[in-house]
């Protein structure tokens, strides 16, 4: 398990002790398998490039969001999807009382792509994000979370309270409630090559 | 991963992959495809390892199987696991809406079978017969967990709707699904009758007498036996009459007699619950010595349309005349009762003794007090009658 970091994170906030409680967890070496995974990824995404087949369902909503989805199953073994998940109930177990762990979605974000800030309808207590691409950015995708309880079509709204925006690295995962809105800025990337794009794996625990 | 892997993806040709927009399984059904779909029928949970398995069979399968578990099915070779805790967040957000599905909670050796059989008969019938799942939610409920007791219930609460919905779902909108699970089920029929306030469950049993032979007329059955008192012993210290009783001290007729009184113990709690209204006991020795009227009165109780017709159908078929696990040979009531009989001849003694041992068990758990066939054989015992 790893530890917290607090570089590069912005907090405004009204309340700074109501902003600290709700603070989205960060933790950078979460996953001691995560260059395994990553290599999975490249090498399935190499191999279905090659084939020419499909993998990613586009979620383009004009506005509101646009990034390329996909079932974690196509690109990793059993194996290392159940240490991942492990891995995750261990510490939501651990750090938040939540032993339960939906298998994460993979989002990848190329040149273009983003998630404006707005909320998921899910009974979960919290919202994890795990980067895993790209890898060798310096700067990593951005993540914003606030209190909101609107959509992301209103996400243009000027927003009251807190926002944590969080420039989150390879290999780092977030943790934060579920009933918060987020946002994905995803890595400055003039290119749509896969390889580049940023890639998160989110899911929820409860 | 291997080196090669590396290679490939450092090629101009991944480098120049462009994301494609077109979701695609490769590997199996996604969750939303399968959880609705009576094909992909649930096998197993490994709870350790937070998956439940899934295979894929179609109507007939259903249809033709005396245990729908893998171990006496062919259920195919592919087997699709997927996350436990996707399927409870799945069940948290919109839980599965499923066809009205009823239950026959059985002691064993009851004519179970034939009664699922002829309900198979009926083409608005879906009957799974021993589901796995069921009886691993039922074990699931006594796991010597990590976690406290309260906890573990909690976790297991959750899990067990997700388990039942599994039960409702039915090939056609018109199905009523049934569901005979093994004798294990008896120990979750309150979530039973809560998961669904639609589901109604008939609790088929035969006398003690007529189960104590039962076990006694086969090395298989008093196996079974052994094992079966075995686990109960070890999972369940509710009922106090029987958790007194010593299992390994036990000769098979007396551990018979132990598993019929932790039948009726679990039922009790059914007979006397806030669903009672939904509960029927049926005498099993009924549903071969009068298949017709039996039958009737099940389908009466489930709601099951049905004319005449089928009834006299369902009786005259193969089903009546042959043996309902193994429905290549021949048997029928008649048979049965010259096999209670030499049974009778040969066990009877060790019949005696156990039933002996069983009456103040009986006395202490309640079961004179309830009427129906099973209290019928209760109350006879209170009466020294047998």
């Amino acid at each position: 398990m790893g530890t917290p970091v607090t570089t590069s994170e912005t907090t405004r906030a009204r309340e700074p002790a109501e902003a600290e409680q709700r603070r989205p967890t960060r933790l950078s070496r979460f996953f001691p398998d995560v260059s395994s995974m990553r290599i999975q990824f490249e090498w399935r995404v190499a191999a279905m490039a090659r084939r020419g087949v499909a993998m990613f369902e586009e979620v383009h909503e004009p506005g509101v969001c646009r990034f390329f989805g996909a079932g974690l199953d196509q690109f990793f073994t059993q194996e290392i999807t159940s240490d991942f998940l492990n891995c995750l109930r261990r510490l939501g177990q651990a750090r938040f009382r939540a032993g339960h762990a939906s298998s994460p979605q993979v989002e990848l974000y190329t040149a273009g792509c983003m998630r404006g800030l707005g909320c998921e309808s899910t009974p979960a207590r919290y919202r994890y994000v795990f980067v895993l691409g790209p890898r060798n950015g310096k700067s990593g995708v951005r993540i914003t979370v606030s209190p909101s309880t609107s959509t992301r079509r209103f996400s243009f709204l000027p927003r009251f309270g807190w926002t944590h925006a969080i420039e989150a690295c390879y290999g780092e995962l977030i943790v934060h409630d579920a009933a918060h809105a987020f946002a994905v800025e995803p890595a400055l990337c003039k290119s749509d090559s896969l390889l580049s794009a940023t890639v998160l794996l989110s899911g929820h625990l409860w | 991963m291997p080196a090669k892997t590396r290679d490939c993806c450092e090629s101009d040709a991944c480098e120049e992959a462009r994301p494609p927009v077109r979701r695609r399984s490769s590997r199996g059904p996604l969750l939303e495809d399968a959880i609705p779909c009576s094909e992909y029928y649930p096998v197993s949970i490994d709870f350790e390892r937070r998956s439940m398995s899934f295979v894929r069979i179609p109507r007939s399968t259903y249809k033709n199987s005396a245990f729908l578990v893998p171990r006496h099915t062919d259920m195919g070779r592919s087997l699709y696991s997927f996350n436990l805790d996707d399927l409870l967040l799945r069940n948290m957000s919109s839980p599965l809406q499923g066809a009205r599905t009823h239950y026959i909670l059985i002691s064993a050796f009851c004519c179970s079978t034939l009664l699922a059989r002829f309900l198979d008969e009926m083409a608005n019938c879906l009957v799974l017969k021993e589901p796995a799942l069921v009886a691993q939610l039922g074990m699931l409920r006594y796991r010597k967990s990590a976690m406290a007791a309260g906890e573990w219930e909690s976790e297991w609460r959750q899990l067990a709707p997700v388990c039942l919905g599994l039960m409702n779902r039915a090939f056609q909108p018109e199905d009523i699904v049934i569901v005979k699970p093994s004798d294990i089920g008896n120990c979750i029929g309150d979530a039973i009758l809560q998961h669904d306030p639609r589901s109604k469950a008939i609790l088929l049993s035969v006398k003690l007498r007529t189960f104590i032979l039962s076990v006694l007329k086969s090395d298989s059955r008093r196996e079974w036996t052994r094992g079966r008192a075995r686990f109960w012993k070890g999972a369940v210290d509710a009922f106090s009459p029987l958790a007194h009783a010593e299992v390994r001290q036990l000769d098979d007729a007396r551990l018979a007699a132990y598993i019929w009184l932790m039948t009726n113990a679990f039922w009790r709690e059914l007979r006397c619950g806030a669903a009672h209204s939904r509960v029927l006991e049926l005498d099993g020795e009924e549903v071969s010595d009068q298949p017709g009227p039996t039958l009737e009165r099940v389908m009466t109780f489930f709601d099951i349309p049905f004319t005449p017709q089928d009834v006299v159908r369902i009786v005259n078929s193969a089903a009546t005349s042959k043996h309902s696990k193994h429905p290549d040979k021949q048997y029928d009531a008649a048979t049965r009762r010259a096999d209670l009989q030499d049974w009778e001849r040969r066990f009877g003694d060790q019949a005696d003794a156990a039933i002996e041992w069983a009456s103040p068990i009986a006395d202490e758990l309640g079961l004179n007090d309830v009427t129906g066939p099973l209290a019928k054989e209760a109350s006879s015992l209170a009466a020294g009658a047998i």
